[in-house]
């Protein structure tokens, strides 16, 4: 299967709830729709809070997987 | 999700206790993430927060620092009432605004809805 391609990476290592999801949701504001951001992070509530973010703004959680303590999600942006 | 959510989140704790003043602004902050009006009303010792340069001073285990959580309900648009700080903790004890309904008449948009 081929690579999602990743138009941003934000780097959200270090920082902790809830500022993983403020910093993704400010991202995605000069996304354009259709555009995947790459989010890394190592709070341990963005297991949990970035699906949910995903789920409250509309926008899609294509992959979620952790990597030696980093959590790694692809968020596609789906509407402004 | 209906097109437009509210919040109201009071704050009445202040940099004495930096966990319970810290987690309204957790709440506030991932809530203006995903895209919820946040109004924060401040009591009590909860006023000194939104005082200049107070919340660069506190930090919860476990949470960002407060001065960045502030920054960014701001930045997203927050909207933030402070009441009258009043000498002393204790004004906020369980029945106190009941009794002295001085929320409601310091800040009747909050509670009352749109003017």
């Amino acid at each position: 299967m081929a690579a999602t391609h990743v138009d941003q990476e934000l780097d959200a290592r270090g920082l902790l709830c809830p500022m993983p999801i403020v910093k993704t949701a400010k991202a995605m504001r000069e996304l354009p729709v259709g555009a995947v951001l790459k989010l890394l992070a190592t709070d341990r509530g963005s297991i949990t809070d970035v699906p949910a973010w995903a789920d409250t703004t509309g926008n899609e959680l294509l992959t979620s997987q952790e990597d030696d303590g980093t959590f790694v999600f692809l968020i596609r942006k789906v509407a402004e | 999700m209906p097109d437009h959510e509210k919040l109201v989140i009071m704050v009445t704790h202040g940099p004495e206790d930096p966990e319970l003043a810290t987690i309204p602004f957790v709440m506030a902050g991932a809530a203006v993430a995903s895209d919820v009006e946040v109004v924060m009303g401040f009591q009590g010792d909860g006023c000194r927060l939104v005082q200049k340069g107070v919340a660069d001073s506190v930090t919860a285990p476990e949470f960002a620092p407060l001065s960045g959580l502030l920054d960014s309900v701001r930045e997203f648009g927050g909207r933030l009432h402070r009441g009258r700080a009043r000498r002393g903790r204790g004004d906020l004890r369980r029945g106190a605004l009941r009794r002295r309904g001085d929320v409601r008449h310091q800040h009747p948009r909050l509670l009352g809805g749109d003017p």
